[in-house]
């Protein structure tokens, strides 16, 4: 394209030789935002900041470590001990990802309570989902690289439980392992796998985001924008507000970093790995948990492994399964209420997953539930976390909606 | 809208105590950790580096017998204080095996291992050449020390516990006695029969600085240096971080304040737009 452009200076000379002025451009200032996003709207920016973080941090480790079963741990040593500020690139990756996953489940939540897969929100979603089940692997794979007892044990039960697919499973497995134990094929093989997957997640997060830019922004009243008054620029208001919002996460995320970086690790991992010494529990980090809670609570392995997965696949479903066309959550009473137990259930279950099955369940020493025992427990609130589901298609069919405005405008300023 | 303000920051929060709650579980049965207070607890706490010295000893003189620590070199000592003389001078006291000789020899006629003085930048020597030969002496081989102060739950509170939680043969009921054998009745040890015999008491070392020396003080300064050795980055890190967390604080007082600003000129324009679209 030859003719003129808008822009002046460097900025025009450059959009007509490569056109990449006018989508920045697009994207900051010409984004017309819903007025009245609250503080929610700040995590999908707050995880795209901490993907970037743990690509740089990682791209750093992976220079200075070892991927060979008799290396890996004590290069990570080194990395704590001997390399320059090593201990601080190897903290900032590790929390990060516990960081990632909370900033990405409130977001998720935040996209459930709203209603933020309705209104051609379907592709968008779908792409939500195929980041969240990459975040998983990747961050699976990462924890595996550190080689520590834990890391072994918990690759050694998770792989293990693709043996339970019918015919091919026992084959499956010896071709995930690349031998018949987990072993230095396997190590290698993943460590590829968690350099290679987070690029390719940030493509997904590039189409994710394109396709919230092709769609806009769902906000907390879920109505669309219906004209200039609904709507104000991305840049500066909702920049400045991610700033700070940006701000406040980091400071807490810095926290932990520096004062308690190993508070979401668990001790046994700082012990290299060992075949022969199985740790007394084997427990996944915190984000997996629910899902682990749920794999166990199935009586039949092959089950189990179906619920977990399928328990994270079921996501993609929820812009067919919710019927409704409303879409926040505070005009359906029903769904408001639905969707509390929906959390109340994933964070139990985050209890769950990390307590003995047979043990009386108990949150913080203190036996809740009668003092049923942790199975018990996991699968009331497994049959939560699904009966959400079940239950949507059919709200819409006794819900009565509370009284809605017809516009942003209007329930802000009173009139439209 | 203020409830939907609060709620993020409550499921921060829950998020994190679910996760710090996880670790909870892995301390094993029966166990009873005698808390204590450390220095290098807390957003302030540092290295108590006189009583990781004191550790330091009882580690070369008494642990390092049967224990490794591999990720632990003689100039890490440097960080506690010591002079690079001082350090050369300690690591004089100990040999490492030598490096192949002109011959490309390791061992002498005899089959013994050529050995050497040891340097400051050497690994404090481990006791036994593989783990194969320390289990052939004491049955199981003793763990490696340079990790076990974030390997066990409960850390320092952990080791000065189990030095100090034996129970004598005297003491326990028949059913323990059956239960630890030959071996060790220990409140502190996960299953409370261990194979290491009490390894410190009253006077187990005298202390260079003229510390008293009792089985307490030496359980607390070897647990200080384990600690140490473990997490050496320490000191450095909480330093960092009060720099670091000042700084996030300021920027994000000082990004809220210009995000009200900004903001207070959507507020001021007529309620009917058309809004600004830059």
């Amino acid at each position: 394209m030859s003719q003129g452009n808008q822009y002046k200076g460097f900025a025009g000379w450059l959009e007509k030789r490569l056109p990449i002025i006018s989508p920045a451009d697009h994207f900051f200032n010409h984004y017309p935002t819903p007025r009245n996003l609250n503080y929610f709207w700040n995590f999908g920016a707050i995880a795209g900041l901490l993907m970037g973080l743990m690509i740089l941090t990682g791209l750093v480790l992976a220079m200075q470590y070892n991927p060979s079963t008799l290396h890996a741990f004590d290069s990570v040593e080194r990395i704590m001990r001997d390399v320059n500020y090593g201990w601080l690139l190897r903290y900032l990756h590790m929390n990060g990802a516990s960081f990632f996953f909370i900033a990405v489940y409130i977001h998720i939540f935040r996209g459930i309570y709203y209603g933020s897969y309705k209104g051609q929100r379907e592709v968008l979603w779908i792409l939500g989902v195929v980041i969240l089940l990459l975040m998983m692997a990747i961050a699976f794979m990462g924890y595996s690289l550190v080689w520590g007892n834990m890391s072994f044990w918990g690759v050694t039960v998770i792989t293990n439980l693709f043996g339970a697919i019918p015919v091919v499973g026992d084959t499956l497995v010896t071709w995930l392992w690349g031998g018949f134990s987990v072993d230095n094929p396997t190590l290698n093989r993943f460590f590829v796998l968690h350099f290679l997957l987070p690029f390719v997640l940030l493509a997904v997060v590039g189409l994710h985001v394109l396709a919230l830019h092709q769609v806009g922004s769902n906000n907390p009243l879920g109505i669309d924008m219906k004209g200039p008054q609904d709507s104000i620029s991305f840049h500066p208001y909702f920049t400045m507000e991610k700033l700070f919002f940006i701000g406040a996460f980091f400071t807490i995320y810095f926290l932990v970093v520096f004062f308690a970086p190993n508070m979401m690790g668990e001790a046994i991992n700082y012990e290299p790995a060992n075949p022969l010494s199985t740790p007394e529990h084997i427990v996944p980090e915190w984000y997996f948990l629910p899902f682990y809670a749920i794999l166990r609570s199935i009586p039949d392995k092959l089950g189990g492994v179906i619920a977990m997965g399928g328990a994270i696949v079921i996501l993609a479903l929820l812009p067919w399964l919710d019927r409704s066309p409303i879409r926040a959550a505070r005009f359906r009473p029903i769904f408001q209420v639905m969707v509390f137990i929906f959390v109340i259930a994933c964070i139990i279950l985050g209890f769950v997953g990390a307590q003995v099955p047979a043990d009386p369940f108990t949150i913080y020493g203190v036996e809740v539930f009668f003092g049923w025992s942790v199975l018990t427990v996991g699968q009331i609130f497994t049959a939560a976390y699904f009966g959400f589901f079940v239950l949507l298609p059919f709200v819409p069919l006794f819900e009565r909606p509370r009284k809605m405005p017809r516009s942003i405008a209007e329930a802000i300023d009173g009139h439209a | 809208m203020r409830l939907m303000k609060i709620i993020p920051a409550a499921l921060l929060g829950l998020t994190l105590a679910t996760g710090a709650s996880t670790s909870a579980l892995a301390s094993g049965e029966g166990v009873e950790l005698k808390h204590q207070h450390w220095h290098f607890q807390g957003f302030f706490g540092q290295y108590d580096k006189a009583a990781a010295l004191r550790g330091f000893q009882i580690f070369e003189e008494v642990c390092s017998a049967c224990h490794a620590a591999k990720y632990f070199r003689f100039r890490d000592l440097e960080a506690l204080g010591l002079s690079k003389d001082q350090v050369k001078a300690i690591a004089a006291n100990h040999e490492v095996d030598a490096e192949p000789n002109e011959e490309g020899l390791t061992h002498d006629d005899n089959g013994e291992r050529l050995k050497r003085t040891a340097l400051q930048s050497d690994v404090f020597p481990a006791p036994f050449p593989n783990e194969k030969a320390a289990a052939s002496i004491h049955g199981k081989a003793p763990p490696d020390l340079s990790l076990l102060a974030k390997s066990r739950e409960g850390g320092a509170d952990y080791i000065y516990s189990l030095l100090t939680s034996y129970i004598d043969a005297d003491h326990l009921s028949e059913e323990q006695q059956a239960k630890a054998g030959d071996l060790y009745y220990n409140a502190a040890f996960p299953g409370n029969v261990i194979a290491m015999g009490p390894p410190l008491s009253d006077e187990s070392v005298e202390y260079v600085d003229g510390t008293e020396a009792t089985l307490d003080q030496h359980a607390k300064d070897v647990a200080e240096f384990l600690m140490w050795v473990a997490e050496p980055n320490l000191d450095n890190r909480k330093r960092l971080g009060w720099a670091v967390l000042l700084f996030m604080i300021a920027f994000t007082i000082m990004a809220y304040l210009a995000y009200r600003r900004v903001h207070a000129r959507v507020h001021n324009e007529p309620a009917n737009g058309p809004w600004p679209l830059h």
